[in-house]
């Protein structure tokens, strides 16, 4: 079926299979791998992206959903070359270690941000409860929102 | 692997509802899609056409108040339950069912017509809806029909048919001045993104210090919430005067906790769970009253569940 | 020695710092992720992220039932199936017998997993598999094949698998390994012991839950090759394993590291490799295994399910006087590394304590459950909660303060393995007990826990503490060493050619660190690839807490080796002697002409014109001691007396590192450590059910991590007195980072409750059973 949407400010056209999720459309017909299916069932948060907005499991849209809609993943974070803010706090901070939480883990961040540029560490967490990470703790990731919210980077 | 199905977009309601009875085979209805596109990934559920209900603008559009009714259309998320203005002046249980069922990601795509309309046991939104006591607007191609969710609840069959939907979830608003104060708050695993393990619902009613109205359901101890008639009727009538209140309150909490207990063991004798739920539950019983005597202070330091 | 205390000095970040900026340019600081920017961007590809033109894609039928003999597989209709290119089963693969976690040639291990048996022996075990075009269509002939079985009995208790009579999973029967060690005399002791206190100890089967699934891709040559694309831990046990199993010969077999979404020793042993491998060579082309959570949790790798009976026998001073630790570790359906495992947890109780009567005795058994295999502390999780939680109860029974009970008992640097392992070496773990006691507020919060909990209310707070040991690599144990190559360019630039695995702790970057600092080079002008089995040296890889101590020691052999070739061509050049040869920032001059320099680069570029050589050097390092590592996790936390549920309130974790080579780096291992031993401790659990053999938590929304709203804040002290064999004294921290977590919380919450809580993880239900009773 048609699908007619706009990814990191690009608008697509895209014939896509109607069980596909946006997920699937996004990693194999656009080539975007950043967001990353790491159970499947909305329990991770690896594949987080923003649509209109709002942090999403990709894994738990279908495809054709996202019609019309403005899709935001870690590739469009950076503009122009230079990296966002969350970005450049995840690398001062010591939030990256695998690597295969942190697309949703900033996107999800990002999302807090969109509604609630200056948010309390409670309310961090809770933008996060839904990103499963095994390498950090969440630590460094929590230090590294609360740094770029503070804007110190 | 998702078998394979066929998805029709509606641009309103009445193409969806059009679309419903025109197609062919299996047709089932997808709003926010968190709990269907798992069920139709593992084959526990079957469509050959999914109608997706997330662009139809009426099923989206904002809480309004309407005819002495808070009216949500079944669209709305657990993000927008959460954060509404109307729904948390008037019906702040279902506002906190709103915050505390899974995930940011989740809440922003889960729908309360989903939540109803897939009735799980432990569904968050249901002990709310039944404290409230919400009235559900069904539709299909046979017209609409509006039933109490205790009419729901109770029904032994299901009440939704195939190829109906739940549009609209009307709440009635506290009369003219009548203090309603409502909470909800649940047990699960984890503090956040858990599913129930327990969770109750409490509305309660005061006019000039004395409850008027005492409206609570507990859920995930049976098929759908249960509501608890017996209890709310002891306390209905008693004053709650500002000098007595926190022993009221405290009267409130023990007694609930009691019968709450009461519950869980006719509910669900001998099952594995049982146990656990007996007395865990009690933990609700006091996190309800809590919130709905703030002023009492009843909170007792702890702060490990809630989500709050 | 303890007796030094007037020389010891509580090592705060700041201290570290200052000392670091005096003597250390590079070593000692916190440089990002050589990848954190390709991380952070979604540009890197992971294995899951990769095609290749033709690419297969195979799916795995796994069984349903927990054991039984596979009558007949019908594929016909699979086959059928357009774009269904194999389908494979025992019927047509190879049968070679092989063992997942050997890695290295000659390695003796007991062999009893094939690609597929003819019976499967847990619900999760192989039973064919489809390769196609796609995963969809894969998926669809997966439900086509149909497959006969004959169900077995079936054994899911490790103890049951002890009696008589007992389900014989393989030949011969459980337990399939046993063995006693110890030192001393600690059956007459007993005897003559004022207080003996016993305890039953569980851990439960946990899966590793990196983030990454199970993943790989096999591609075959022209020539025969197959090369094989693996986010893992071991590339030369991969290489051996697919080697054995296709039956080529080594050079035939390229094995190549691919980022990694984690591991935590989950992706350790060689699993979905030689099945790609095999489908690759079978069909010709390409060929990925992905698996889906739910896959990678019951059919890769767990911990072992651990069952200790510990008994120990003090004086009424609070010294141990005797211990007699017995532990049934069920490793699962498949051997794996049951055996090694046993082992490497009983070494662990020679090593903390002085205790100079001590037993220890291993049964490994088979169960028809998920197949265990190394996980982050490879046993010491285990051994250390049965011990830790035992010890508690001592100090409880002795009316002791837990921190001063284990003072008494605690080893001392450089004292002796009585069992006859390597030296402790420099072995802090008394400071890291005293500093993290003083820090941690301890008898303070302890005594204030104490004095609010008579009021009785709903919520009761504990405060606990434990104690852990890990080792840093194989010396006593296995060969352990390390070869690598290290260039320097015509640009100055430089190339380390190692058989390194990068998992995300930063252990890049850890290497170029150490040789930044012995070259005075930046970091970033120096490559580490990681390995490739084609072209690197061998290594034994990332395990065994080895990788900072062994192989960073192999980066500064290595490292000084080009120092030392660069300064004696450089001196030719520069005609002074070689000592006289400075060195700095990329400067080169000889310290009689200071006016004459040169960068690097140009030096090399005339090394090449003149002296017709490189700058190039291959060492072997070979590892020549295996001191402890050693951590306190110090613990508050509230316990809901309603709910059972319990919340970490904060949590301080002290370790004696020897050195951080990158404190960020270090304590990122801590914080992800702690949050996994919070797992282990309070929710993380296969449940296999006892009736099915079915995992009840095969899935993230029944298996529950500790996610952000329920992670402590933890601090971290780090205890860094060197005097050890690594790299300018460096230890391991990534498996012991987990060591103490969970019995610390578990005797926090018994502390909070007055239990004797021994069963993990200390679920709700568990909770109010013992408070009930």
């Amino acid at each position: 079926m048609k699908l007619e949407f706009k990814v990191n400010g690009k608008t697509y056209e895209l014939d896509v299979d109607p069980e596909s999720r946006l997920l699937d459309v996004l990693r194999e017909e656009l080539g975007l791998t950043g967001a990353k299916e790491g159970c499947g069932e909305g329990e991770c948060g690896a594949c987080t992206v923003i649509m209109d907005g709002l942090a999403v499991n990709s894994c738990l849209v279908l495809a054709a959903q996202a019609r019309g809609k403005e899709i935001l993943t870690v590739e469009g974070l950076a503009e122009n070359g230079e990296l966002d803010r969350l970005q450049q706090a995840f690398i001062d901070n010591g939030a990256i270690q695998c690597g295969y939480c942190t697309p949703g883990m900033l996107m999800s961040a990002k999302a807090l941000f969109l509604r609630n540029p200056h948010p309390s560490e409670t309310e961090i967490r809770t933008a996060l409860a839904g990103n499963l990470c095994r390498c950090t703790g969440y630590v460094n990731i929590i230090n590294a929102v609360k740094d770029a919210a503070e804007g110190a980077v | 692997m998702m078998p394979e199905f066929q998805i029709a977009c509606p641009q309103n309601l009445a193409d969806a509802i059009t679309e419903a009875s025109r197609l062919q085979g299996e047709v089932l209805f997808v709003n926010g899609g968190t709990d269907l596109i798992l069920e139709l990934r593992s084959g526990q559920k079957k469509a050959d056409w999914l109608i997706d209900l997330s662009q139809v603008p009426e099923l989206q559009s904002l809480p309004t108040l309407e005819n002495g009714m808070l009216k949500l259309r079944s669209g709305v998320t657990f993000t927008r339950l959460s954060t509404d203005p109307l729904v948390r002046k008037h019906a702040r249980c279902l506002a906190h069912a709103g915050e505390q069922m899974g995930s940011a990601q989740i809440r922003n795509r889960a729908t309360l017509g989903g939540n109803i309309a897939s009735a799980s046991p432990a569904g968050d939104s249901l002990p709310a809806l039944a404290a409230l006591e919400a009235e559900v607007t069904i539709e299909g191609s046979e017209g609409a029909r509006t039933l109490t969710v205790a009419e729901m609840l109770a029904a032994k069959e299901k009440t939704l048919k195939a190829r109906e939907l739940v549009t609209e979830i009307l709440i009635p608003l506290a009369e003219q001045g009548i203090e309603r104060r409502s909470t909800f708050t649940k047990i699960g695993s984890r503090t956040q993104v858990s599913i129930a393990r327990l969770n109750l619902a409490a509305v309660m009613e005061l006019e000039h210090g004395v409850i008027r109205k005492m409206r609570l359901a507990v859920g995930a101890i049976g098929k759908a919430p249960l509501r608890l008639y017996e209890f709310e009727k002891e306390w209905e009538g008693k004053a709650v005067k500002a000098e007595s209140a926190g022993k009221i309150a405290g009267e409130i909490a023990g007694t609930l906790a009691e019968f709450l207990t009461k519950t869980v063991d006719q509910a669900i004798p001998g099952r594995h769970s049982q146990a656990y739920k007996r007395q865990a539950v009690q933990a609700l019983a006091f996190d309800v009253v809590a919130e709905l005597f703030p002023e009492q202070g009843l909170g007792q330091g702890g702060g490990g569940n809630g989500g709050r | 020695m303890a007796e030094d205390k007037g020389v010891k000095q509580l090592a705060t970040p700041e201290r570290q710092a200052a000392a670091a900026e005096q003597t250390l340019k590079y070593v000692g600081r916190n440089l990002p992720l050589h990848d954190a920017v390709a991380k952070a961007t979604g540009k890197i590809q992971y294995t899951g992220d990769m095609n290749f033109p033709g690419m297969l894609q195979a799916k795995i039928l796994f069984s349903p039932l927990a054991h039984a003999r596979i009558k007949k597989i019908d594929a016909s209709a699979a086959l059928a199936l357009p774009g269904v290119a194999a389908v494979f089963s025992h019927e047509n693969t190879p049968q070679t017998l092989y063992n997942s976690q050997v890695w290295f040639a000659g390695q003796e291990a007991r062999a009893d997993e094939r690609l597929f048996h003819d019976t499967v022996r847990f619900v999760g075990d192989r039973v064919a598999a489809v390769v196609a075009t796609d995963k969809k269509i894969a998926a669809k002939a997966l439900g086509l094949i149909k497959v006969e079985y004959e169900e077995l009995p079936a054994l899911f208790d490790p103890e049951e698998a002890l009696t008589e009579n007992a389900v014989e999973i393989h030949p011969g029967g459980s337990p399939f390994f046993e063995k006693e060690f110890g030192c001393g005399n600690p059956s007459e002791t007993f005897k003559q012991a004022e207080l003996i206190v016993e305890d039953r100890v569980e851990t439960p089967k946990i899966h590793h839950a990196a983030m990454e699934t199970h993943v790989c891709i096999a591609v075959p040559d022209h020539s025969g090759k197959i090369t094989v694309y693996t986010p893992c831990q071991i590339l030369y046990s991969v290489r051996l394993v697919v080697a054995e199993v296709l039956g080529l010969p080594y050079n035939k077999v390229r094995i190549l590291k691919t980022p990694m979404g984690g591991s935590f020793g989950g992706k350790q042993e060689v699993t979905i490799e030689p099945l790609a491998a095999f489908f690759a060579q079978a069909t010709g082309k390409p060929v990925k295994i992905e698996y889906n959570r739910q896959e990678s949790i019951i059919s890769t790798r767990t911990r072992t399910r651990t069952i200790g009976y510990v008994r120990t026998a003090v004086d009424q001073n609070g010294k141990i006087l005797a211990r007699e630790v017995k532990t049934i570790v069920d490793t699962g359906a498949y051997t794996s590394n049951g055996a090694i495992v046993s082992m490497a947890m009983g070494k662990k109780l020679f090593r903390l304590y002085r205790i100079e009567n001590q037993v220890y005795r291993v049964q490994a058994v088979h169960t028809n459950t998920p197949v265990a295999g190394a996980a982050r502390g490879y046993g010491s999780p285990q051994i250390h909660a049965i011990t830790e939680i035992n010890l508690d109860h001592v100090a409880n029974r002795l009316g002791l303060d837990p921190v001063e009970f284990r003072l008494r008992n605690l080893v001392h640097p450089y004292d002796e393995d009585l069992s006859g392992g390597p030296s402790l070496g420099n072995a802090r773990i008394i400071d890291c007990v005293e500093e993290g006691a003083k820090l941690f507020r301890w008898h303070e919060r302890r005594t204030q826990a104490e004095a609010g909990r008579s009021t009785n209310g709903r919520f009761r707070r504990g405060v606990g503490m434990a104690c852990a040991t890990h080792s840093n690599g194989y010396f006593g144990a296995f060969q352990d060493f390390t070869t690598m190559t290290l260039r320097m360019l015509e640009d100055g630039s430089m190339i380390l050619n190692s058989g390194i695995h990068e998992l995300g702790c930063g252990t890049v970057t850890t290497m170029k660190q150490i040789i930044a600092e012995v070259l005075d080079i930046n970091p970033d002008r120096i490559e580490a690839p990681e390995g490739d089995t084609e072209t690197s040296p061998y290594d034994v890889g990332s395990q065994a807490s080895r990788v900072t101590h062994i192989c960073g020691a192999g980066a500064l052999k290595a490292a000084r080796k080009v120092k030392e070739i660069f300064r004696r061509e450089a001196s030719k050049i520069l005609g002074c002697e070689p000592e006289d040869v400075v060195m700095r920032s990329e400067i080169v001059w000889s310290k009689h002409k200071p006016e004459e320099k040169m960068t690097y680069g140009e030096m090399v570029r005339l090394i090449q014109q003149k002296n017709r050589t490189e700058i190039i050097a291959t060492e072997t390092y070979q590892a020549a001691d295996n001191p402890g590592s050693y951590g306190a996790n110090f613990v508050e936390v509230e316990v809901d007396t309603l709910t059972g549920l319990v919340r970490v309130i904060d949590l301080l974790a002290v370790h004696d590192v020897g050195k951080a080579i990158n404190p960020g780096f270090v304590k990122g291992q801590i914080y992800g450590g702690v949050q996994m031993g919070i797992g282990l401790a309070l929710s993380e659990d296969l449940q296999i059910d006892p009736k099915s053999g079915k995992a009840k938590g095969d899935s993230f929304a029944r298996y529950h991590l500790i996610n952000a709203p329920d992670m402590p804040s933890v601090e971290v002290l780090l205890i860094e007195k060197g005097g050890d064999l690594g790299p300018f004294g460096a230890k391991s921290i990534g498996e012991i980072a987990t060591c103490p977590t969970a019995p610390a919380v578990v005797n926090a919450v018994n502390h909070a409750l007055g239990t004797n809580l021994t069963t993990l993880p200390l679920t709700p239900e568990r909770i109010l059973a013992a408070l009930n009773e």
